[in-house]
């Protein structure tokens, strides 16, 4: 797949996890009890949609293992911290 | 040529652009880190105001700006490709002002939200989840803005060839910062918008 493609493809996907990630926001917030599996996905859906973004659109899916994981390891880290908070007032 | 453009570029070191721009961004992305962090600990201690709260926001409004920015980044992705892999400048320029339409959708539909809660007599210190809501997002808001100025100039500059393939430091280093503003925004409409 050439570089263009794969930038495209990239956006498509984005925009299917947002519009994913905006119906879950509506039903979460008539069941409020779904709290843990729509957390999950949203979470899930976030984590894609950032790696689709430092990998695809900054182009760090070819470069040195040491920048792609300080942007990767970023997000996982601040997903990380958010999904703690948020347990811990479960 | 074709086949200069079109094959797959060899691994590289370093990430597009200059290592300046990469420095000021991992500088950002923990500043926003940090911030996000707050807001989990914030709602975690009153988790019944901003659960309350929460609904107050305009969620169509988010999802909307969301596919405003990805879309934005997008296009500027799309024009340091056509730049770098095909040297067309002026599909580059193109893909650039579509970039820069995308992000004036955003902030119009930001002033929007922000001229409704202010008319509203919400503000900073009404409290501690309007004060988080409005300050991350307006944090977030003041980057948009940057990155706009920052984009006007790069599509001036691509339109007049001032980049190409293994001269396009400027755009790379522009558009990465764009793509950070997007990175930060993903991660920003959930955690304000959808989750409780």
């Amino acid at each position: 797949m050439n570089s263009a493609r794969r930038i495209d493809l990239a956006w498509l996907i984005l925009v299917l996890a947002t519009t994913a990630t905006w119906m879950i926001g509506d039903v979460w917030q008539l069941h409020p009890e779904a709290t843990v599996p729509a957390m999950a996905a949203v979470l899930a859906f976030t984590a894609i949609k950032c790696r689709l973004v430092a990998l695809d659109f900054m182009a760090l899916r070819r470069v040195k293992l040491f920048w792609r994981g300080l942007v990767l390891g970023w997000v996982a880290l601040v997903l990380g911290l958010v999904t703690l908070t948020y347990w811990l007032s479960l | 040529m074709e086949h200069a453009t079109t094959a797959p570029h060899p691994a590289s070191h370093h990430p597009p652009g200059d290592l300046a721009i990469w420095v000021f961004i991992l500088a950002e992305l923990l500043a926003f880190g940090v911030f996000f962090t707050a807001y989990g600990f914030a709602r975690g201690a009153n988790r019944e105001l901003f659960d309350s709260l929460q609904p107050t926001l305009d969620r169509n409004a988010g999802a909307l700006n969301t596919l405003f920015l990805i879309t934005s980044s997008w296009c500027v992705a799309r024009a340091v490709d056509a730049v770098t892999h095909r040297d067309d400048g002026h599909a580059g320029s193109l893909w650039l002002l579509g970039g820069l339409a995308c992000g004036g959708g955003f902030l119009t539909v930001k002033v929007m939200e922000y001229a409704e809660k202010f008319a509203a007599g919400i503000s900073l210190s009404t409290n501690t989840f309007y004060m988080f809501y409005l300050s991350l997002t307006f944090f977030h808001f003041m980057h948009v803005i940057l990155g706009m100025v920052i984009l006007t100039v790069l599509a001036w500059q691509t339109r007049q060839g001032l980049y190409g393939p293994g001269r396009a430091n400027g755009l790379e280093s522009g558009g990465a910062y764009w793509h950070m503003v997007d990175l930060v925004w993903i991660i920003l409409f959930p955690l304000v918008y959808v989750m409780r």
